[in-house]
């Protein structure tokens, strides 16, 4: 075992490991000589035992649980259609139409040799002044083909029954690049594809900003929100609340409309400032490339647990392990369930081979349109009047001042703040009292609101001054108007109240703290 | 031959030591930066520490050699005749009693007046009794700091118009300046090396801190008091701004904490 680390400069730290061996060497003879062979063995092996923990291992993405409920077989195809399009914790990637910045250095195939079989492409590296950029041998090639053109030349020849002529693409790597020339070597024979052709795009190196974002995520994020995203890393345990599981895709605090998605300035945002009041903390400390990274595999993790609800929901349809058994419930006939399971399993083949290549492909084109607009600042949500004055008359009723008029509103029934907030605003209300309905109708054992998670939720204790999405007065308009997405905190914005209310009520939560 | 071997195996830590601290400043082990204080008052703290290195190292080396010249000659000499006794040696009770206790009352007494200076209320410069800039709240992993509103007096209660900002401590360059210290969890330490500012943030207490910070400039803020698993989070920064750029970020802080958003539609 070699004991490493920064914590030595390099040089002295040699001299220390010297010794540290020789003396080591020393004391086991001398140790081996004074004691028996009797003593000794047990000894090496409660070593060997001890250290048998220091192999390294590999982390795993761990799939949802509506994955584990599909019927196994199908279960299979969705995690093998999740690690072709999302690889693995050590080798993460995501297709290139994704709303990601996965990194890669881009280039443009000028003239593909002619014979194949040399595998060489001439390219034009289109990276704009970018003169430092390394291409070494070893890593990935991707060919950025058209999706929808790429998935009809394979269907043709998979139904011709040919094999998938992708497939040798799939592990391409580098074998030589010649920057003078452009002269791109790949170690393996390109097929028999008319889109690689002059025109066609590539990126060496695709997944590399993904990679990077990784090892910044596994440093200081994973130990809450887990290697999969699903907020449940090893320090999650005890924690209230639950670090966000980004797999939903729901993120409470986002500057977007009710139906937006986050942003990618959100979530930045939320890593630069933290969340008072609960354990996530702010991480200015990091450089904003370092910020930008982990932006990056937070969005990657998100769309990966995206994609795999959207097969689950496509898949379960017809193919959960439920269907199944309640096919076999009123059956008793040993030799006739057998006979449904065969079924079962031919119905499966033959949507494999037929609609689920289509659901795969066509099922991740669609996420990657549903999440375009993550894409920078998003669709920010934004007033279409400016705050009132709080002292001031209210823009929506002038016969009173903002803030009285706000606390007739947070009282009222229109906007019945108070059912969970509380009459004096300390999170009180009647509703944390009673007996909330699960999405499927059924109902909770314990009194008390509950997250889009299934975890029990406290409505904020307003009287704080701990605002956890922000203490802008445009923050707390977007927690009313859009809603505390995946939270019980509904959208008022748009029908149930106007800008004009909204801003009373904002000046009057606003004064709750110092009442 | 065995009397040589322990005397080399007794000399040998005392010039190991002599050459590692020669070494010290070339692998950055001393004072973080280039050692010289960002504080006035960390320059005289430096004063001190060094006084007591040397202090320290003279007696280190005198112990030593007395520890060698013992060895070298009692070895030398028959066996019955190594060691004495010395108990009740009235000379040598008063001599190793009296250098240790003046040395030591030296350094209590010189060390005085920098100490009150920055501990204690009364003997800090005015500036730094009335030029109260934040309230900083220690939190498991960060720093939460609340300023008044320009042109107001920071409160002990959070008061309307108070602004707030995370892991980043602005402060006006070139004058003493006090900060209220709190931990909302655990015990923190507020650390600001550069300046030789080191303050155990105590739950419950709100405790008094001045430094001052003698150039514009960015300085690091960290917790000195492992307070869990997410310590080392809390690294942060003090910015320190001329007088004038202070007043202005100050009131940009106000504006973007009252922003409404309205702004940015048209």
């Amino acid at each position: 075992m070699i004991i490493r680390g920064d914590w030595l400069y390099p040089e002295i730290e040699s001299y220390f490991y010297a010794v540290f061996v020789i003396s080591g060497k020393c004391f086991v003879y001398r140790l081996m000589r004074k004691i028996s062979l009797r003593l000794a063995i047990p000894l090496c092996l409660s070593l060997a035992v001890l250290l048998s923990g220091c192999e390294s291992v590999e982390s795993e993405f761990v799939y949802s649980e509506e994955t584990n409920k599909l019927f196994p077989e199908a279960a299979e195809a969705v995690k093998q259609s999740l690690l072709r399009a999302f690889g693995t914790p050590a080798q993460p990637r995501i297709p290139a139409f994704m709303p990601v910045d996965r990194g890669g250095i881009p280039g443009e195939v000028v003239k593909v040799s002619d014979d194949r079989k040399q595998s060489q492409l001439k390219l034009e590296s289109s990276s704009n002044g970018e003169t430092d950029i390394e291409i070494n041998p070893g890593q990935p090639v991707e060919f950025l083909f058209d999706p929808e053109e790429a998935f009809d030349f394979a269907a043709e020849a998979i139904e011709q029954g040919k094999p998938n002529p992708f497939d040798p693409l799939s592990e391409l790597r580098v074998v030589n690049f010649d920057s003078e020339t452009g002269l791109l070597t790949v170690d393996k024979k390109l097929p028999e594809i008319e889109l690689i052709d002059a025109g066609l795009q590539i990126a060496i190196n695709p997944n590399s900003k993904l990679e990077q974002g990784r090892e910044l995520y596994n440093q200081h994020c994973m130990h809450c929100h887990g290697v999969s995203g699903d907020g449940n890393g090893p320090t999650a345990k005890t924690m209230t609340p639950r670090p966000r599981d980004y797999r939903k895709g729901i993120f409470k605090f986002t500057s977007t409309g009710p139906q937006d998605k986050v942003s990618t300035a959100d979530l930045k945002h939320i890593i630069v400032e933290g969340i008072p009041g609960t354990y996530m903390a702010s991480f200015k400390m990091l450089a904003d490339e370092e910020l930008d990274l982990i932006v990056e595999y937070v969005k990657y993790l998100t769309l990966r647990g995206v994609a795999e609800q959207k097969l689950d929901v496509e898949v379960g349809i017809d193919f959960s392990q439920s269907a199944l058994d309640d096919e076999l419930a009123d059956i008793k006939d040993a030799a006739e369930k057998q006979k449904v399971i065969e079924e079962f399993r031919a119905d499966w083949e033959e949507f494999l081979k037929g609609d689920y290549r289509e659901i795969d492909q066509f099922g991740l084109l669609d996420v990657a349109d549903e999440w375009e607009q993550i894409k920078g600042e998003g669709n920010v949500l934004l007033p279409s009047v400016p705050r009132t004055d709080p002292q001031g008359p209210s823009a929506a009723d002038p016969s009173k001042s903002s803030v009285e008029n706000g606390r007739l509103l947070y009282l009222g029934k229109t906007a019945q703040c108070a059912a969970c907030h509380g009459e004096a605003g300390k999170g009180d209300g009647f509703q944390t009292r009673q007996i909330q309905k699960k999405p499927d109708g059924s109902e909770y054992e314990q009194p008390g609101l509950y997250d889009t998670w299934g975890n029990p939720t406290k409505p904020r204790d307003l009287t704080q001054d701990i605002y956890r999405g922000g203490r802008r007065p445009i923050d707390i308009y977007r927690r009313i108007y859009a809603g505390i997405k995946g939270s019980p905190m509904p959208v008022f914005g748009g029908k149930g109240l106007t800008d004009e209310q909204i801003w009373d009520i904002v000046n009057y939560v606003m004064t709750i703290p110092y009442e | 031959m065995k009397r040589l071997c322990w005397f080399l195996f007794f000399l040998i830590w005392p010039v190991l030591a002599l050459i590692v601290s020669a070494f010290t400043p070339r692998w950055n082990w001393g004072f973080p930066g280039d050692g010289v204080s960002d504080s006035p008052i960390g320059a005289e703290i430096d004063h001190l520490f060094y006084l007591i290195l040397i202090i320290c190292v003279i007696v280190f080396i005198g112990t030593q050699i007395a520890l060698l010249y013992a060895i070298w000659t009692a070895s030398g000499r028959p066996k019955e005749k190594r060691a004495w006794h010395s108990h009740g040696n009235h000379k040598l009770e008063l001599i190793w009693t009296i250098i240790p206790g003046a040395i030591l009352l030296f350094i209590a007494f010189y060390q005085m007046r920098v100490w009150a200076e920055f501990r204690i209320d009364s003997a800090s410069p005015e500036k730094a009794q009335t030029n109260i800039v934040a309230e900083v709240s220690a939190r498991q992993f960060e720093w939460r700091i609340r300023y008044p509103e320009p042109g107001k007096k920071l409160e002990k209660k959070p008061q309307p118009g108070d602004m707030y900002s995370v892991n980043e401590l602005h402060i006006p360059a070139g004058t003493p300046v006090r900060i209220y210290l709190r931990s909302l969890d655990v015990q923190h330490s507020f650390f600001l090396p550069t300046l030789r500012v080191k303050q155990d943030a105590v739950p419950g207490l709100v405790i008094p801190v001045w430094f001052e910070a003698k150039k514009p400039g960015e300085y690091p803020l960290v917790c000195a008091e492992l307070c869990g698993w997410g310590h080392y989070k809390m690294g942060a920064k003090l910015i320190a701004h001329p007088p004038e750029e202070y007043e202005q970020y100050m009131k940009k802080l106000h504006q973007e904490q009252y922003d409404d958003g309205y702004a940015k539609k048209k």
